[in-house]
């Protein structure tokens, strides 16, 4: 190979798979700001969101194979720890009387903010990951959900920190459709490079052989603690972002419904991949807006004697996509190639003698 | 004491309750490898068809509890002959997905047909009603979910042991490909698995909306994601371990309600799961997994 480009380096992989996703999204964010109004722009600030959470979410289920339902946790952690670390110092004293007075003065920037919650999320996540690394794969989806279960109940019962089921109101509204653009292809850059890079691979092969793989020696509990808590950051920035887009909110949504919607678009686009996951994000968004403004549009209509009203059909939306797509393309829409994987595996096809074996991108860098 | 005693007994009731879902979700695990989410569903559907009947029909307590047992029963029949079966033998995401979606699609149903809002269910006086028994005051309810419990058990167990049916179900847990081989027809050992853990799912949910008085979409939310991490905790599969993972986190639940500062209350079912995953900390494949290795 000598002095040219290695094409099958992580690094180089990584930023060729990264810009082939992240140029159709700067497209698209400059579409929206360039040519639609208020409403899409907001819908397109969810989106990246969404995005956000569910690149973070397949750094771990992707690789490991291993679904988790608890990593909306995460989010609510990121959300609330944000909002204490950056709110106004006179908003607090108003909505939160009682929280301890070093809390109450400080007003971070949103960035410094951000730190703050990667780290608490991280400390959460290996407090709950240390356990979790060492169960089965079932085991640790069937247990995620008690990362749910807990945060939930813990962000309730505080009612000092976080008013507990009353709205948490206040919230900075740092989330524009920049930042939160900038965050999607961050996210994007970290998910593909963490794919690539040595411990990903050696993940990855965990997911397909357990055993072959230790026996390999690969230290798969090591490797999932770890993805776990990268994806649960990632997953806690993105809250912090949610939390700043709706700059009022309780804990109930960052519990099941949530959970569900971004499992969604993870499962629809494909989990191992994260070209998959930018995919399922954008096609379960475009649908559950159709969705929303169906029931809006039906709500209050009347036909003779029937009142008509679709309430939860973004839900049975989210229901359906999922049958369709386990009853019909069990590893989603985009399988289990990225994007420029599949772009090489067709720019490289035989092309004078059409019935000829495909090539493997092996054979390619061997030539 | 007297306190102790009376904790003891609600403890044994509500991880009851527990032990019964977890019993039924790792029947169907054992055999077909499917983690059901849409297990709760089934509960709560028992809770409506106990609605209906006592609002409607005014129908004795007898009649209510089979309604609710016979509900399930046929709901999870259902469910797997419509919804799983496309996806049986399937890879453990692909079928806990399936599941998990017809949950959610399930609480739509429910709340747009029926209502999002709590359904009462007015069952006889008599069973809210407390009994003195040597100086202990027990209530009526606590004592028929102990009792309706170790019958459900005591007849589960003698099913797997004494029918040839029940002797098949646990050869297709142990493996089932050889199972088959040996002539276990899967249909059948399957069929008979959902039909259990309708059964079991159908007794919890009369208990559960008999304790509680009313039945909603989201009823069966909350004691099926204990019962699951009840089965965890027992050895995901092990039926037996689900049993004891169910009773187990009923009275790590009830202890903690009975001896929580009142401060700490809010907090009980963060403190009682907490535990549970401590303990996984120390024994990962559960109270009674064995260390298994998939080839």
């Amino acid at each position: 190979m000598g002095g040219r480009v290695d094409l099958d380096s992580p690094w180089w992989r990584t930023v060729v798979g990264s810009t082939m996703l992240a140029v159709p999204l700067i497209v698209l964010a400059l579409l929206v700001e360039l040519f639609m109004g208020a409403t899409e722009e907001q819908v397109a600030v969810n989106f990246f969101i969404s995005l956000v959470a569910v690149v973070g979410f397949g750094v771990y289920s992707g690789n490991s194979g291993i679904m988790s339902f608890g990593h909306v946790a995460f989010m609510g952690i990121g959300a609330y720890v944000s909002a204490l670390l950056t709110m106004p110092a006179a908003i607090k004293a108003t909505a939160l009387p009682n929280l301890a007075p070093w809390v109450q003065q400080l007003e971070l920037p949103f960035v410094l903010g951000l730190v703050g919650v990667a780290i608490v999320v991280a400390i959460v996540a290996l407090l709950f990951g240390i356990p979790f690394a060492r169960l089965s794969v079932e085991s640790t989806s069937v247990a995620s959900f008690a990362v749910l279960l807990i945060v939930y109940v813990v962000l309730v019962a505080s009612a000092d920190v976080t008013r507990g089921s009353q709205t948490f109101y206040g919230v900075p509204p740092d989330a524009s459709l920049p930042v939160v653009v900038v965050a999607a292809i961050g996210a994007v850059l970290v998910a593909r490079f963490f794919r690539e890079s040595t411990p990903g691979l050696r993940l990855r092969a965990s997911r397909e052989d357990e055993l072959a793989s230790r026996s390999m020696g690969v230290n798969v509990p090591w490797l999932r603690l770890w993805s776990w808590v990268l994806s649960a950051v990632i997953a806690g920035l993105a809250g912090a972002l949610l939390g700043a887009n709706l700059t009022a909110f309780s804990p109930k949504q960052f519990y099941f419904t949530l959970q569900f919607t971004l499992l969604a678009m993870l499962v629809v686009g494909g989990t191992s991949t994260v070209s998959g996951a930018v995919g399922g994000t954008f096609l379960v968004s475009l649908l559950l807006e159709a969705a929303r403004r169906i029931e809006a549009a039906l709500y209050g209509v009347v036909i003779g004697p029937i009142h008509l009203q679709a309430f939860g059909l973004q839900t049975l939306t989210l229901g359906l996509v999922i049958l369709v797509v386990m009853y019909r393309l069990r590893d989603g829409l985009f399988g289990l190639r990225e994007l420029d994987e599949v772009v090489l595996a067709w720019w490289h096809r035989p092309r004078s003698t059409p019935s000829a074996p495909p090539t493997t991108p092996a054979d390619q860098a061997g030539d | 004491m007297d306190l102790v005693a009376q904790q003891f007994i609600n403890a044994l009731s509500l991880g009851g309750i527990y032990a019964l879902l977890a019993l039924g979700l790792a029947i169907v695990f054992s055999v077909m490898g499917m983690v059901n989410w849409a297990h709760g569903e089934i509960m709560t559907l028992s809770g409506y068809a106990m609605w209906m009947v006592t609002s409607q029909l005014h129908a004795p307590i007898v009649v209510t509890f089979l309604v609710a047992v016979g509900t399930g029963l046929v709901a999870a029949l259902a469910m797997e002959r419509i919804a799983f079966r496309p996806v049986r033998g399937s890879s453990q995401v692909t079928m806990m997905f399936t599941s998990f979606a017809l949950s959610i699609t399930l609480q739509v149903i429910f709340q747009d047909l029926i209502s999002p809002r709590p359904r009462g269910v007015q069952l006889p006086a008599a069973l809210s009603q407390v009994i003195p028994v040597f100086g202990l005051r027990i209530g009526i309810i606590q004592v028929t979910a102990f009792i309706l419990v170790l019958l459900s058990l005591g007849l589960l167990t003698l099913f797997l042991r004494r029918t040839t049916i029940g002797i098949s179900m646990r050869a297709a847990s142990e493996d089932f490909v050889v199972a088959r081989l040996m002539g276990i027809r899967a249909d059948a050992v399957i069929a008979v698995a959902f039909a259990i853990s309708g059964i079991l799912a159908g007794v919890a949910g009369f208990l559960w909306v008999a304790q509680h008085g009313s039945v909603q979409p989201t009823t069966g939310l909350t004691p099926v994601i204990k019962a699951f991490i009840a089965a965890v905790f027992g050895g995901f599969g092990s039926l037996p371990g689900a049993v004891l993972g169910g009773f187990v986190l009923g009275f790590i639940e009830i202890m903690l309600q009975a001896w929580l500062p009142q401060a700490a209350l809010p907090y009980t079912d963060a403190l009682s799961v907490g535990i549970v995953i401590l303990i996984l900390l120390w024994r990962p494949n559960g109270l009674l997994g064995t260390v298994t290795d998939r080839a």
